[in-house]
């Protein structure tokens, strides 16, 4: 049992830290890892594991977020600059980065759940159609909506990112 | 929709491999061409590249305790909902109907949820303590999945109304057809009114709202027709 | 869904009616089991209408002396986080209908879970007058004791109808359909399945199968429709004075027997008929056949028995 929880901790937890945030992020993983060895014992094999787990990790996310309402107000960032792991040496700019965060926590949390599979843990259209339980089309639409969403949101540091380069 | 538009609509497709090499073509042409396109597109490049190159959160090392404890907490109320579920199975038929009717002024439903326990039932638990309590049955381990089992009990439900949709219309049409046959015995009026009513079902069966209306529908075709194949009414107007 | 107010504790059985416990479900093989139960009271009005919807289980229905309405529900599943999800929802309604619905919670975080695995049975005990409408899909439909009929609604699963007066509809698609001991309307349509009729007396029986037999005996009702399109049809029964009867089947073999001396006016059409003897032929046309005698009764009750590819055969009983 410990052997699982150690395989899938970093996805779920890092699912689950994008979709709720740092705050809750250890709560909400410890939930759905709780809610994965409760439901193994039925577990048919109907669908991959890794899929069933992100589902499970997905979803406990995005009602963690519904029950507890809007995030009062979208941390700076200077906030989720400290918060975040000192990033690798490819990172041209680590502002960015957290305006990037930053962004994404003020999207619909539907929204970050497509940016977080698709783009930043990198699964295809069908893994994240299987995972959200929608289908391929409607994944992909839901990419580009959030994208455009964060292009909106970032829209200034964007432009002042393009004019430097 | 504009060149532009279109364009847009298609960048994450684009930037994502996922459009024909015709396309993509075409499309970065466009962009040779459109400043501004260009630069949404550099834009949403720049976005899907930050998030690639997100540094992943660690999970802290307390987390693993957490889930245990969890776990734990979760299996001691599992033990004590069982025993309480037996409880009340046996002592129901013995508790005093004192509480009489719900409440007169509105329609009071109340459920005995005994996973649920109020305050009181600690108490009652320790007077029949002493009954023996059998372990809750263990879950079943998985078995082979049949091909039925595949699909969750809430698809199967959902597909029901296909199902007898499909079955409905199946002898509705089975039966006109049967009537194609009996109907050389008619005069030619009883033949057209009995093809308009039949008209006239049928398209209120394919518009109908699936489900119980649909069934309604093909039900009060198939009575129709049958009546007239087995000939007790021949095309009466109804 | 509507969920009613879940408030918790006491809550009662009303004396004998549930003193007898229902008997105990039968253990499953595996998986858990959890029985609720809940009462209901009519408010200003009395419960006129139950309806009931279940796609999940059984479904039965039997008149009580009370007022009230006692709804037993047994839920099974293959373990406890999936017992969670299956839901009995109770929609009240101030004009003295009640309504339950049966069905699977569950958001996308919900495992899978096979159709095989989970069951809600429902039982409920009513007011003899309340009329119901119920509908289920694999599981059986049963209506007991009651008085004022009911519109019953079945995919696969059986209906049996017994003690029962008023008007009775019942439609299923492959379900069989039993009625024993009924008094009122019957209107009873089945696809592909069978239905036996016994003790049925009242103004109309209506029954069509469309593949499957139809068996009817003891059977007086005013007005009797007796239909298959495949299948045979038994009819045992007897005539009413100013009624009439028809028993007609596309491929079916037809056989009725009539009890009583109510005289009838027989029409009978098939690729083969049998007839008593005694009977006297019509002189303007040679399929109808008069039995009995007619006495102070100027009109002979009608009897039309046909099958356009099977036989047909009447019989007298004394």
């Amino acid at each position: 049992m410990e052997a699982l929880y150690h395989q899938y901790k970093r996805r779920v937890y890092a699912l689950v830290y994008r979709i709720v945030g740092a705050g809750d992020a250890e709560e909400v993983a410890q939930d759905v890892f709780v809610r994965v060895f409760r439901g193994l014992g039925a577990f048919r094999g109907e669908s991959q594991l890794g899929t069933w787990i992100y589902r499970l990790s997905v979803n406990a996310a995005l009602s963690y977020v519904a029950k507890r309402g809007r995030r009062a107000e979208i941390p700076d960032g200077a906030e989720v600059l400290d918060a975040l792991p000192a990033p690798p040496v490819a990172m041209s700019d680590p502002k960015l980065a957290a305006k990037v965060e930053a962004a994404m926590a003020a999207l619909p949390a539907g929204y970050r759940a497509i940016l977080v599979l698709h783009d930043i843990e990198g699964l295809s259209h069908e893994e994240c159609a299987a995972i959200l339980d929608c289908r391929v089309g409607t994944s992909k639409s839901q990419l580009h909506k959030a994208r455009a969403k964060m292009r909106e949101l970032l829209g200034p540091a964007l432009a002042g990112e393009r004019e430097r380069s | 929709m504009s060149a532009c538009e279109h364009v847009r609509a298609e960048l994450t497709a684009y930037l994502d491999g996922e459009l024909d090499e015709t396309s993509a073509s075409s499309l970065r042409g466009h962009l040779r061409l459109c400043a501004e396109c260009r630069a949404i597109a550099d834009e949403h490049a720049r976005i899907v590249d930050v998030l690639a190159a997100l540094p992943p959160p660690e999970p802290p090392p307390s987390m693993w305790d957490g889930v245990k404890a969890r776990l734990g907490a979760a299996e001691i109320e599992d033990a004590r909902r069982s025993r309480l579920g037996l409880w009340w199975q046996r002592v129901r038929p013995h508790l005093v109907p004192a509480m009489g009717l719900a409440a007169a002024a509105a329609v009071a439903a109340v459920w005995i949820a005994h996973r649920r326990a109020s305050g009181d039932e600690p108490a009652h638990e320790v007077a029949i303590g002493h009954h023996e309590v059998t372990p809750p049955v263990p879950p079943s381990p998985p078995v082979a999945p049949s091909a039925a089992d595949q699909i969750d009990v809430r698809d199967a439900l959902a597909s029901d109304d296909d199902h007898a949709d499909a079955a409905y219309r199946a002898a509705a049409e089975e039966l006109i057809a049967m009537a194609a046959d009996a109907k050389g015995d008619w005069t030619p009026s009883q033949q057209k009114a009995f093809d308009a009513r039949v008209a006239a079902l049928r398209t209120a069966a394919e518009h109908a709202a699936s489900g119980e209306p649909r069934e309604r529908a093909w039900q009060a075709l198939i009575d129709y027709v049958q009546r007239a194949v087995v000939g007790v009414r021949v095309a009466e107007a109804l | 869904m509507i969920r009613a107010a879940a408030m918790i504790a006491s809550v009662l059985c009303a004396g004998a009616a549930i003193a007898h416990a229902d008997p105990k479900p039968a253990a499953p093989p595996d998986g858990v089991f959890e029985r609720d139960q809940v009462e209901v009271g009519p408010s200003r009005k009395p419960i006129r209408t139950i309806t009931i919807e279940n796609a999940l289980g059984d479904v039965r229905v039997e008149g009580h002396d009370g007022k009230t309405v006692q709804i037993i529900a047994t839920k099974r599943a293959p373990d406890d986080d999936t017992l969670d999800r299956l839901r009995v929802s109770l929609v009240p309604d101030p004009d003295g209908a009640v309504k339950i619905v049966t069905a699977v919670d569950g958001g996308r975080e919900a495992k899978p879970v096979a159709r095989s695995a989970v069951r809600i049975d429902v039982v409920i005990r009513a007011p003899r007058d309340a009329k119901v409408d119920a509908r289920v899909h694999d599981g059986k439909l049963e209506l007991f004791n009651m008085d004022a009929g009911g519109e019953l609604d079945a995919l696969d699963g059986n209906i049996a109808v017994e003690n029962v007066a008023g008007a009775v509809v019942a439609h299923s698609l492959a379900g069989d359909q039993t009625f024993k001991s009924v008094f009122g309307t019957v209107d009873a349509q089945a696809i592909t399945a069978d239905m036996v009729l016994d003790t049925v007396r009242g103004e109309r029986l209506i029954a069509s199968v469309h593949a499957g037999k139809i068996d009817g005996r003891h059977v007086t009702s005013r007005h009797i429709e007796l239909r298959t399109t495949r299948g045979d049809i038994v009819f045992d029964g007897t005539a009413t004075a100013g009624g009439d009867i028809v028993v007609a089947s596309l491929r079916g073999d037809v056989s009725v027997t009539l009890h009583g001396g109510v005289p009838v006016r027989v029409h009978a059409s098939a690729a083969h008929v049998t007839l008593p003897s005694g009977g006297r032929a019509d002189e303007h046309d040679p399929s109808i056949t008069e039995f009995g005698e007619f006495g102070l009764q100027s009109h002979p009750t009608p009897l039309t028995i046909q099958s356009r590819f099977g036989t047909v055969s009447f019989a007298l009983a004394q």
